[in-house]
């Protein structure tokens, strides 16, 4: 609190006080609450079965009002307390001052709690039989979020603020990070955690079915929270992806940081879990599988949060992290044991063995059938998942074995490794659904694929046809590579491109199909078909968008437009007074390859950076067409030659590459510590504006004059046409100074990058998460059908139409 | 055992054990100056603490050049030829590329970013 020493400030209104004891009360409350549910779980449970409930309704909404609590005191401003001081700014609006509560760690676990508390609300009245053990896990792990949330409290209030139980008021905040200060922020973070919130409720409903023996009637009692988490976290992912391509100014959607890998893991075993569970349904196998698979997203999400938490990652993520307090590292990993532990070993001595409890059908002959398809889809799909933490993890392992920082796995390396699972996994999804749920051949299941697969295959290599026409594609250059799927192979990228987008194209054309098939029956049970078109249709547009992608870098400057890609591109103007202003943009005048003209405006500004050199802030421009998005990045404006300017002595010469700048002598004009005495330097500037023109020397004699106020202010001078020489500080005992060259006008570096098809991306997310939701509100009853086989649905709709 | 459980566990056991082999192969601790020089390829993470005073971005295209040096204390002159990079905010980056001469070229630089998690320093 160095910046706000506790002097004439005024008071801060006692409300906002008793507010934050009531927040920290509440945190308390919310923990004895979830005790006295785990408590009268475990050692009652046949009596006090109303109070178990409602003392765990009551730890649900306790985070629904502690998060309440919190959110008032940013809208009001409550600059007393830390973490509201540290997170928002008078001058952030409304929707960024929510947004802050789940800015910085505290905000995020209190995030989790409320949603996974929101889950437990309106899943335990449901849960049945399995009620007890049920609530008992649920109350557990809101009991840590709850000790979490009370070692790391966000309530409180600077020592330095309080005088006799009253809080003095700093005048305004430190406010939002800037560099997430986008629309984003509020949206991204609720949705992903309404998802991570979902994870809780087949863990729960695991070790519930275990503990109480009941392997089967859990399966249809969780399958719609498992549906909802799957399309919300699905749509949370592609969500956070869409914000880093808006932002990030690199033009990608995946990074394969460990911040995104701890999201995608969990997502992926819940998929896994989501058709485990339609297996067990229909054939009452893979009872003791789903089981296992119940408390793997749970856990997988809590060991990534752990990993990142905990500085482990610091060296090697490309996110750095706040590590967490202490104790609060020490709660969490423990409750990582526990879950890791307990879980582990309720299954090994309870849960392999429960499914000998469940009676087969009679029908479960070997053979091909649909479960077989889903069995290797979801191999793949878990084994992909598995990979994936553990390149995540990787850095951790080597460090375990080897010691030193730890290596990092690469982008490149990951699609090295994810390729196989990603390959099989989609072929699984185009099969699966035209595969019957009786025994089936092979030949047979060949037969109904020729057709599809045949035309997915054109369809590729038309598109790639197209791709290739500088005309109406993308100009897909003949001799291009990449990495191959091994190290130090390189295979052509059309190659490439076209075998990861066969994939996509079959299980897109398969789903279409069946759901167009399926639809004359039954609309509501085309939401798993509509959500794997989704997702096939989503991962092609991420496969054309970045593979197919052309980009340049050009260096713009005023009176030079430069061409990048075939885009011309020319500065037009930019606002010096508005130098700080978030919403600043430098506007260029951009003349297409078709010679269609506009003006693009990328944001550009700088942030006031306290005695330090000033950072700029910029965010890309990007148009979006049905075909192709045209994405802009604007790069700091070089301005100073300099990152540090350059300390030079009298007669000595320095030079950074082609600049160089000879010291002659200093020069004084006017008495020594009188107000308007000007120091000077005699300098010789030598550098050739454009590579291989002979360097021309230029002189100078930049000055500092000393104002009224006993300040040195700089004065710069020309040192030819493009260039201003400045000494920024001067020495008076060795007489040294420090010398920066401005670059006037500046220098715009600009990224351009065409990628073609990105809309796909977005439509595909929206379709997933529209199949998503359609597949978890359509209760369907699969059940056999007179002629023997499994209906999934359409018999019941169609007969009560 | 019954084969229709054996194979997913052995076919587990080979996709696992594949990826550790990509992993390990391919996951490029950070070396030095010295060991860049031993090993060689085209895809080395060096390692470098910046020495602010040399960067030059170039004015005319994208090549950013500057002296760092690697954990061993090691001085190395970088060309990075790939995305322009800030460094105003970076002190320590990873640069991927290959040792040519004296000169390691970049293909590639990562410099941590500020996380959305990341308490700013007031």
């Amino acid at each position: 609190m160095e910046n706000h020493p506790a002097l004439n400030l005024p008071a801060a209104p006692q409300w906002g006080v008793y507010l934050g004891q009531f927040g920290k009360i509440g945190v308390i409350g919310t923990l004895i609450a979830c005790l006295v549910a785990l408590l009268l779980s475990i050692f009652s449970p046949n009596k006090f079965q109303g109070v178990r409930r409602n003392a765990f309704y009551f730890a649900c909404l306790g985070f629904v009002l502690v998060f309440l609590t919190l959110a008032t005191l940013f809208l009001t401003d409550q600059f007393q307390f830390e973490y509201v001081f540290n997170h928002s700014s008078k001058e952030n609006p409304f929707s960024y001052k929510i947004a802050s509560v789940w800015t910085a760690q505290q905000g995020s676990f209190l995030l989790w709690a409320v949603f996974s508390s929101i889950f437990g609300f309106l899943t335990v009245s449901k849960s049945d039989k399995y009620e007890r053990w049920y609530t008992a896990t649920f109350a557990l792990f809101l009991a840590v979020l709850a000790g979490i949330l009370a070692y790391e409290t966000p309530f409180d209030i600077f020592n330095d603020l309080l005088k006799n139980g009253k809080a003095l008021l700093p005048p305004d905040g430190g406010g939002m990070v800037p560099g997430l200060q986008n629309y984003w922020v509020v949206i991204h973070p609720p949705i992903i955690f309404l998802g991570f919130g979902s994870l809780m409720v087949p863990f729960a409903y695991g070790i519930a079915a275990m503990l109480s023996g009941d392997a089967v009637s859990w399966v249809k009692q969780c399958r719609a929270a498992v549906l909802v988490g799957v399309s919300v976290l699905g749509l949370g992912i592609s969500l956070g992806g869409l914000w880093a391509y808006e932002t990030q100014g690199w033009g990608g959607f995946w990074g394969w940081d460990p911040v995104e890998n701890v999201s995608l893991v969990p997502w992926l075993f819940l998929v896994v879990l989501a058709h485990g569970l339609i297996v067990q349904n229909v054939r009452k196998t893979w009872i003791s599988a789903n089981l296992f698979m119940a408390g793997i997203p749970f856990i997988s999400f809590l060991y990534g949060t752990f990993l990142t938490r905990s500085g482990l990652l610091d060296k090697v993520s490309n996110h750095s992290f706040a590590s967490m307090d202490r104790n609060a590292l020490v709660v969490l990993r423990t409750f990582l044991y526990v879950v890791v532990g307990g879980y582990a070993a309720l299954y090994f001595f309870k849960g392999r063995h429960l499914n000998k409890s469940v009676a087969k059908p009679e029908d479960t002959e070997a053979g091909f059938n649909r479960a077989s398809f889903y069995l290797f889809g979801m191999l793949s799909l878990s084994l992909m998942s598995f990979v994936i933490a553990l390149g995540m993890s990787w850095p951790v392992i080597t460090v375990a074995i080897k010691g030193g920082e730890g290596s990092a796995v690469e982008p490149g390396i990951y699609h090295n490794a994810v390729f196989w699972f990603f390959g099989a996994t989609m072929i699984a999804m185009a099969i699966a659904p035209f595969v019957s749920w009786r025994r089936d051949n092979l030949k047979n299941i060949f037969g109904r694929f020729v057709t599809m697969a045949s035309f997915s295959l054109g369809t590729v290599g038309a598109f790639l046809y197209l791709a290739k026409n500088p005309n109406i594609g993308v100009g897909l250059e003949a001799g291009a590579t990449v990495n191959g799927f091994w190290k130090g192979s390189t295979i052509p990228l059309s190659i490439a491109v076209s075998v990861l987008l066969f994939f996509c194209v079959f299980a897109a054309i398969t789903n279409l199909w069946r759901a167009i098939e399926l639809g004359k029956r039954s609309k509501m049970g085309l939401g798993p078909f509509i959500a794997h078109f989704g997702i096939a249709v989503m991962l092609g547009g991420l496969i054309i968008s970045k593979s197919l992608e052309r980009t340049e870098t050009v260096m713009v400057r005023e009176n030079e437009p430069r061409t990048a890609i075939g885009y011309q591109i020319a500065f037009k103007d930019f606002d010096p007074s508005r130098y700080y202003d978030r919403s600043n943009t430098v506007k260029f005048d951009v003349v297409d390859p078709d010679g269609r003209k506009h003006v693009i405006e990328p944001n550009l500004y700088y942030l006031r950076n306290q005695g330090e050199k000033e950072v700029s802030q910029s965010w890309p421009y990007i148009e979006k067409f049905l075909s192709h998005d045209i994405y802009y990045f604007l790069k700091k404006p070089i301005v100073e030659l300099f990152e540090v300017p350059m300390n030079i002595k009298p007669g000595e010469t320095k030079s950074v590459r082609d600049f160089k700048v000879k010291y002659l002598e200093m020069t004084r004009v006017g008495q020594l510590g009188q107000p308007g005495v000007q120091f000077g330097a005699k300098l010789e500037v030598t550098y050739a504006w454009n590579e291989g023109e002979v360097p021309e020397t230029f002189l100078a004699e930049p000055t500092l004059t000393m104002t009224e106020a006993r300040r040195l202010e700089p004065k710069l001078v020309d040192a030819g046409s493009n260039v201003k020489v400045a000494i920024t500080a001067m020495n008076a005992n060795d007489k040294s100074v420090d010398v920066q060259l401005f670059v006037v006008p500046p220098v715009y570096p600009i990224t351009v990058f065409y990628k073609p098809l990105t809309c796909l991306v977005w439509i595909g997310t929206g379709i997933f998460t529209l199949g998503g939701f359609i597949a978890a509100f359509y209760r369907r009853l699969i059940r056999k059908s007179p002629e023997g086989d499994f209906v999934e649905n359409s018999a019941k709709i169609d007969s009560k139409k | 055992m019954k084969l229709s459980s054996a194979v997913p566990i052995v076919v587990s056991f080979l996709a696992i054990g594949v990826a550790m082999a990509v992993f390990s192969q391919g996951a490029t601790p950070y070396k030095t100056v010295a060991e860049a020089r031993k090993l060689g390829g085209d895809r080395i993470n060096l390692g470098i603490v910046i020495d602010k005073s040399t960067i030059h971005q170039s004015l005319t295209s994208n090549v950013l050049e500057f002296e760092g040096k690697d954990r061993d204390g090691q001085k190395i002159r970088i060309k990075h030829v790939g995305e322009i990079v800030d460094l105003s905010k970076a002190d320590r980056v990873t640069c991927i590329g290959k040792l040519e001469g004296d000169v390691f070229v970049s293909q590639q630089m990562l410099v941590k970013c500020p996380s959305k998690y990341e308490e700013q320093k007031k």
